[in-house]
């Protein structure tokens, strides 16, 4: 696996002088990953004049092949992320994580829903601020009537510190509901039981 | 379904006649329940609502020919109406690009100014050292405006995406939205198209927004005649030009390409990368 | 009850009654807007909240930790000892069991290959930040007992109990080195592979981090194999859990697979140039 040092394909400089076949092949401008001025409608980002090296004596470049459709192009496109957001399992029994994929929603019976984030977790954060001195739990993508949601949330946090009365904050325009304390366990917990 | 629904119970709130552009669904027409053109396809996400119907309408004759129903996913076309979020857009698009050249001459631009205009004590006057102070009638103005001046700034990324989606939906909630199945018009003369918007009871200016920049002859020279009324690709579509535009007009791939598009923006697993602060050449 | 009225239903709505929304009858949200206007009149003006005289009052400052005077804090002590070599430590990013199990329960990862940095990263939900002197990820032993998947992972530093768990559920785990190039084309290989340089090579590790990639006991990457094998036992009969037979498993060819100490992707040398826009590889000879 030892290579030399690898300072840049040999053909950069036939392009800029004029064609040349190297190694048999026949190079025509159509790889653009190398040059910056490309067949492509918008130039390509993240090659730049400025970044790339200055051509050097054409003796330090090591020759090279083409190889157009590799068998190891797999290896390639395991590299590239997945641009949206992978689909989770839709039904499924119990998960070592304890993810669970959501119920269907049903709009004739469901008073309220609380809706998944895009990354399919359930929308409830701790949001701390004054340097940590005031926390705050929020429950986002509230849908319906999220009055009542506030109300049975409410019954909840209260049992969860014997009774004792808390401040909360229901934004019905965003959907939001925000509790004054650290609160996210017990309300993760209500609304995974709910199966939100 | 809920369009028809919808407007049974607003019955009394209608307000213009243009609102009866689309006709009810009704179980009993001739030739039974109407051909869906276009239905959305399994959104591996799930569908959180119902897609919304839109009738497909046809450009080719003034009259209007409803061809069939399009599903549009409701997400995109019925999203929540933030009209303040629409309003951020607005403001962006009226503000990044705009310059301002209006420029005052400091007191060291100022013509003159060099000597101390009478000496520091004696004169029982007040003490100055330049008569081309901000103080001084005809001196200089201390922070006034220096050209040029550039207002640029981004809206964050998701605030514009939800700008297209909002304002999609306002449209389409509005009855302000049109789907076309192509642009084919037989006459390249504007007239015929100010005849179709007249007798469609369309707004005055339309926008006409198709998948890509090449549109046909006739409704390219058609509308080249009209200034109210646009044709635009979709990578152009934006806010303003939406509000500005009393009627959107959408082909069939152009809906498609929108969907596709903002979906993918509201999914995409980079988004953090998304929200950083905006910076040039990154 | 009846349907969900959902504040967004409701809303458009409303919009089917309302005059058409125009570029002219929009408005920011209230109090969106925060004119800075000079204060007028007692409470505002007078002094502006400036105070009298000096450089407060004269907008002409004293640099920041300038002691009137007196020699500053700043400049009072030659050196500071607790922060010697702070740039020189190296950090790793913690992943929890517990998040690692998520991330395998809903899809996220591919387990098909080996799982490394550059899959960790392309989830999006985890960022390395090699600027900060960070290296890489670490596992940390929240959640070991939950976790049931067998993956093949490498990562940079794995504690005991993590090392455990991944092994008990038939696992293959191993800790290994990239350095800052090599970390750069790690996190993003797209970007990489557009700038159009060649994939780097991995150099070895610094001379304190040697050690520890060498040895078995913590699944280095530089260590002998067959110790690699003697301490897995070791650490199953420590943890009390009955080690699998990865050589019987069907799935042993991807569980096994490890990269060279060179190399960076795996299936993908040193050198070689990739070209995504051809679908090509641009390959020294």
């Amino acid at each position: 696996m030892a290579c030399s040092v690898f300072r840049g394909p040999r053909f950069i400089s036939s392009i800029l002088r004029s064609s040349r076949t190297i190694s048999g092949a026949e190079i025509t401008p159509k790889i653009p990953a190398i040059i910056t001025t490309t067949t492509l409608q918008q130039p390509l980002r993240h090659s730049s004049f400025r970044s790339s090296p200055l051509v050097r004596d054409l003796q330090e470049y090591p020759e090279v092949e083409i190889v157009r459709n590799p068998p190891e192009w797999k290896y390639v496109e395991r590299l590239l992320r997945p641009q949206t957001v992978p689909i989770p399992p839709k039904k499924v029994e119990t998960l070592p994580s304890g993810w669970k994929p959501q119920r269907t929603y049903d709009p004739k019976s469901d008073k309220y829903f609380v809706r998944r984030t895009k990354n399919h977790m359930v929308p409830v954060y701790l949001m701390k601020t004054y340097r940590g001195m005031r926390q705050v739990t929020l429950i986002r993508y509230v849908l319906g009537d999220i009055w009542a949601l506030e109300k049975d949330l409410r019954k909840v946090v209260e049992a969860s510190q014997d009774g004792k009365v808390c401040a909360s904050r229901v934004n019905e325009m965003s959907g939001q509901i925000t509790f004054h304390g650290d609160y996210v366990d017990v309300v993760k917990k209500y609304l995974e039981e709910q199966g939100f | 379904m809920l369009v028809a629904a919808v407007r049974n119970s607003l019955r009394n709130l209608r307000i213009s006649a243009k609102r009866d552009v689309h006709t009810t669904i009704k179980a009993d027409t001739a030739g039974g329940s109407a051909a869906i053109i276009s239905k959305l396809p399994d959104d591996p996400n799930g569908l959180f609502r119902e897609p919304r119907q839109v009738w497909v309408e046809n450009l080719d004759t003034v009259e209007e020919n409803k061809l069939g129903i399009i599903e549009l996913h409701p997400d995109v076309f019925a999203a929540q109406p933030r009209i303040d979020i629409i309003q951020e857009n607005v403001e962006w698009q009226r503000k990044y690009r705009y310059v301002s050249f209006a420029h005052t001459k400091t007191r060291a631009e100022v013509r003159g100014g060099g000597r101390k205009p009478w000496p520091q004590k004696g004169l029982g006057r007040a003490r100055h050292g330049s008569i081309r102070s901000p103080l001084f009638r005809g001196g200089g103005v201390a922070h006034g405006p220096r050209s040029p001046t550039t207002h640029f700034y981004m809206l964050p990324f998701f605030t514009r995406v939800h700008g297209l989606t909002s304002t999609l939906s306002v449209k389409l909630a509005q009855d302000d939205l049109h789907i076309v199945n192509d642009l084919a018009i037989p006459s390249s003369d504007p007239k015929y198209l100010q005849e179709l918007i007249e007798k469609r009871n369309w707004g005055p200016s339309v926008l006409i927004v198709d998948e890509d920049d090449l549109c046909p002859e006739n409704i390219s020279a058609a509308s080249s005649g009209i200034a109210y009324v646009n044709l635009m690709p979709v990578y152009g579509l934006n806010v303003y030009s939406m509000l500005k535009h009393n009627t959107l007009v959408l082909t069939m791939s152009a809906v498609e390409k929108i969907t596709e598009r903002l979906l993918f923006q509201l999914r995409r697993s980079d988004g953090f990368k998304k929200m950083e602060k905006f910076k040039l050449d990154q | 009850m009846g349907s969900v009225t959902n504040t967004t239903e409701k809303a458009l709505k409303m919009l089917r009654a309302l005059p058409r929304v125009t570029i002219g009858n929009i408005r920011p949200n209230p109090d969106s807007k925060q004119r800075s206007k000079r204060g007028r009149g007692q409470h505002g003006g007078d002094k502006h909240g400036a105070g009298n005289k000096g450089s407060g009052q004269r907008q002409n400052f004293m640099r920041l930790g300038y002691e009137t005077g007196n020699t500053p804090f700043y400049t009072r002590f030659p050196y500071e000892p607790y922060y010697k070599g702070h740039h020189l430590r190296r950090e790793y990013r913690p992943i929890s069991m517990l998040q690692l199990q998520t991330l395998l329960d809903t899809n996220r990862l591919d387990t098909n290959g080996i799982i490394d940095l550059t899959s960790i990263c392309n989830t999006g939900l985890f960022s390395i930040k090699p600027d900060e002197r960070q290296y890489g990820f670490q596992l940390t032993d929240e959640g070991a007992d939950l976790f049931r998947g067998k993956i093949n992972i490498e990562v940079q530093y794995a504690s005991d109990e993590a090392i455990a768990a991944i092994e008990k559920n038939g696992g293959h785990i191993r800790t290994a080195y990239y350095d800052m190039r090599s970390l750069q084309a790690m996190i993003n290989p797209q970007k990489w592979f557009e700038k159009g340089v060649p994939i780097p090579k991995r150099m070895v590790p610094p001379l304190d981090a040697m050690e520890y990639y060498s040895s078995a006991e913590r699944r280095g990457y530089l260590a002998d194999p067959e110790e690699i094998s003697k301490e897995r036992l070791v650490l199953a009969q420590k943890f009390g859990y009955e080690l699998p037979k990865i050589e019987e498993d069907p799935d042993f060819e991807r569980l096994t697979a490890t990269k060279d100490p060179r190399q960076i992707f795996y299936g993908l040398e040193p050198g070689w140039v990739v070209s995504l826009k051809d679908k090509a590889i641009i390959k020294p000879k």
